[in-house]
């Protein structure tokens, strides 16, 4: 199969979704004739046309607001919010409205939408450029969660999320969009809601978000050469839904469980995965849940520091070392 | 069409259903509600002026809106109390009506959020539908303080959207006075900052309201742009229920003078006004009678929401 980068991934999924459906459309900044700040919607304005690919001013809440406003009419917005650390400017749309819509009105309005955001941990980009929140979107009933690891995933999940009746975020790894892998051409599906075993093993079960997913299988692939320790990776491509029956299968198996993700550690989804390990299979548990994250403390700039601030293959596999004296 | 003395019966209605709906609160039969007294007539005039098939968007202080734009006043009084049979299944309550059937899209209880989603819908409007709606967007002038309010007016300039924006100036915002949140003369001034046309009336004579919407929206319908419109009112009740007025009762009484329904009713014949009273009366009574026969919803129904909200997701 043909190998495309993580971003053309992307694009390829937004541009055949509106070649597909008239209803879909991008708005965000400077998304049209300059291809979005990371270049993700390159192309479309071109393709498209202004109607269909609005450039907005920086103004992250009427953004998202606009999009509530056209998802209640039937269209299908994909926003794109430049970093995920802007999120918190266009919160109050998003959780306070958007995901309550079809709920509120006892299933008569939808707003069927498409958040997409990138986080950019591990380019030097300072503390309020880099943050990876995901756990903030885990209280937010009515609202999905995507963090796709591969290409393959990337499109798919797009694909799935444009079939959602209520809001979705859709949060991309920007260290990931040069990352290569096999995407098929043409329409297919990643379900919500669906872990992908990404290696199997059955020594120590590490659920590993995002970045941390190719991470997590270099940090296997050394530990089976060195150690002959078997690791299994789990993704669960969708923190909201989660796929708990994936992870606590995988922890029954092993008795092991890490968590390796780029958010920091107090009340991230380590936190969550953990606990429902601990409510479902605290017995099959052979050794305490680690979390591999990063320290609570704003990401620093220096590139040295940051380095050292971030969860990597080497930090996991230490890690994972030490549940194995 | 003007018909004064149907916009005399629906602000009565709203009067009267607000009035019965206060005692209800007090009685603890109500949860929290925040009344338009005093401000009727922008709704009434508003709604009367707009095409039915023209969206709202509207503010917390809501039931004048809902019951102008059309919701029935069963289904309306039966949410206000939470109870089965309202317009949401009692899930939304007064400050979150909805009745897209009416083509009333939403209540935002967050003031200022509603302009950027109204801006969307009217987007979608010219956009995607490519129909000659309007979009008709109701908030207080305390919330042309939230930067939302900002934010939505800059891109309905940009993007030329038929979006009719009415600012109900009742000089509050809750419980402080313009001189704390307003630093120009006018929330007119504020239009003018996006290249947005503007202009003021007094809101709280219905014909005038009527006139300059129904004026205003044929502009705006057919020249996609968005509109201004700053009506003056009065509210003439608390913020609130359990947040007493600040104002004296001596202000208050004074503010009693501009209530619009006297207003418009010293226009109209006696007998037809007299008729027009008794009639709203036995039907308010009546609606709030029905509202508190009905049950509410089985308590058995939360886990069964949450089941909801997880497969209601994808469409088949």
């Amino acid at each position: 199969m043909r190998e495309i980068t993580y971003l053309e991934a992307i694009n390829e999924a937004l541009r055949e979704a509106m070649e597909r459906e008239k209803k879909v459309f991008l708005m965000g900044e400077q998304i049209g004739a300059y291809g979005g700040a990371f270049k993700v919607t390159s192309g479309l304005l071109q393709k498209f046309g202004p109607e269909r690919v609005m450039d907005t001013p920086i103004s992250e809440a009427a953004i998202v607001g606009a999009a509530v406003g056209a998802s209640l009419l039937g269209l299908k917005p994909v926003a794109e919010i430049m970093y995920m650390d802007f999120m918190p400017l266009s919160m109050d749309q998003l959780v306070t409205h958007a995901a309550k819509l079809h709920y509120f009105s006892g299933g008569q309005l939808e707003a069927g939408m498409i958040l997409r955001t990138q986080y950019s941990l591990g380019r030097a980009h300072g503390a309020q450029h880099s943050g990876f929140l995901p756990a903030w979107f885990l209280q937010a009933p009515g609202l999905k969660v995507a963090v796709p690891s591969t290409p393959y995933d990337a499109k798919g999940l797009l694909n799935a999320a444009l079939k959602e009746r209520g809001p979705v975020l859709f949060v991309e790894g920007a260290m990931l969009y040069k990352s290569k892998g096999e995407v098929p051409e043409g329409y297919y599906e990643v379900p919500f809601g669906q872990a992908e075993v990404k290696r199997g093993g059955k020594d120590i079960t590490v659920v590993a978000i995002s970045r941390m997913v190719p991470e997590a299988l270099a940090t296997a692939e050394s530990l089976a050469s060195s150690k002959g320790i078997e690791v299994e990776v789990v993704d669960p491509r969708t923190i909201q839904p989660l796929d708990k029956k994936t992870i606590v299968d995988s922890v029954k198996k092993t008795g092991r469980l890490v968590v390796a993700s780029d958010d920091m550690k107090t009340g991230g989804v380590g936190a969550e995965i953990g606990a429902t390990v601990f409510e479902e299979a605290i017995d099959y548990l052979k050794a305490p849940l680690v979390r591999v994250c990063s320290p609570d403390i704003p990401v620093p700039f220096a590139p040295p520091l940051e380095r050292e601030y971030m969860p990597n293959a080497q930090k996991l596999e230490q890690a994972i070392e030490k549940l194995f004296p | 069409m003007v018909d004064e003395l149907d916009f005399y019966r629906k602000m009565l209605t709203i009067r009267l259903l607000e009035t019965e709906l206060q005692k209800l609160c007090l009685a603890g039969l109500a949860g929290d509600l925040h009344f338009n007294k005093g401000q009727e007539a922008i709704s009434v005039g508003t709604c009367a002026a707009l095409a039915p098939e023209d969206y709202i968007v509207t503010h917390h202080r809501t039931i004048a809106q809902t019951y102008s734009k059309g919701t029935e006043l069963k289904p309306l009084v039966a949410e206000i109390l939470g109870r089965k049979g309202g317009t949401n299944n009692g899930l939304a309550g007064e400050m979150h009506f909805n009745n897209p059937a009416a083509r009333h899209l939403f209540s935002f209880q967050l003031v200022g959020t509603c302009v950027p989603v109204a801006a969307g819908v009217a987007w979608a409007v010219k956009n995607y539908l490519r129909e000659p709606q309007i979009v008709g967007c109701f908030f207080g002038d305390g919330s042309t303080s939230n930067a939302q309010f900002h934010e939505g007016l800059n891109i309905a300039s940009l993007k030329k959207l038929p979006l009719l924006l009415i600012c109900e100036n009742n000089g509050l915002a809750g419980n402080i006075r313009k001189a704390t949140y307003l630093p120009t003369d006018s929330v007119t001034e504020r239009a003018s900052a996006y290249g947005i046309e503007s202009c003021r009336i007094d809101g709280n004579d219905v014909l005038s309201v009527y006139k300059t919407v129904e004026e205003v929206s044929r502009k705006v319908r057919e020249e996609s742009h968005p509109y201004l419109i700053e009506m003056m009112t009065t509210r003439l009740c608390w913020h609130k229920q359990g947040q007493p007025d600040a104002r004296s009762d001596e202000e208050l009484q004074e503010l009693a003078k501009l209530d619009p329904i006297p207003r418009l009713g010293r226009r109209l014949a006696d007998r037809a006004r007299e008729r027009v009273e008794a009639e709203v009366n036995q039907e308010v009574q009546d609606v709030i009678r029905y509202g508190l026969s009905l049950k509410y919803p089985d308590e058995s129904v939360i886990p069964q929401l949450q089941a909801y909200l997880e497969t209601m997701a994808v469409k088949d």
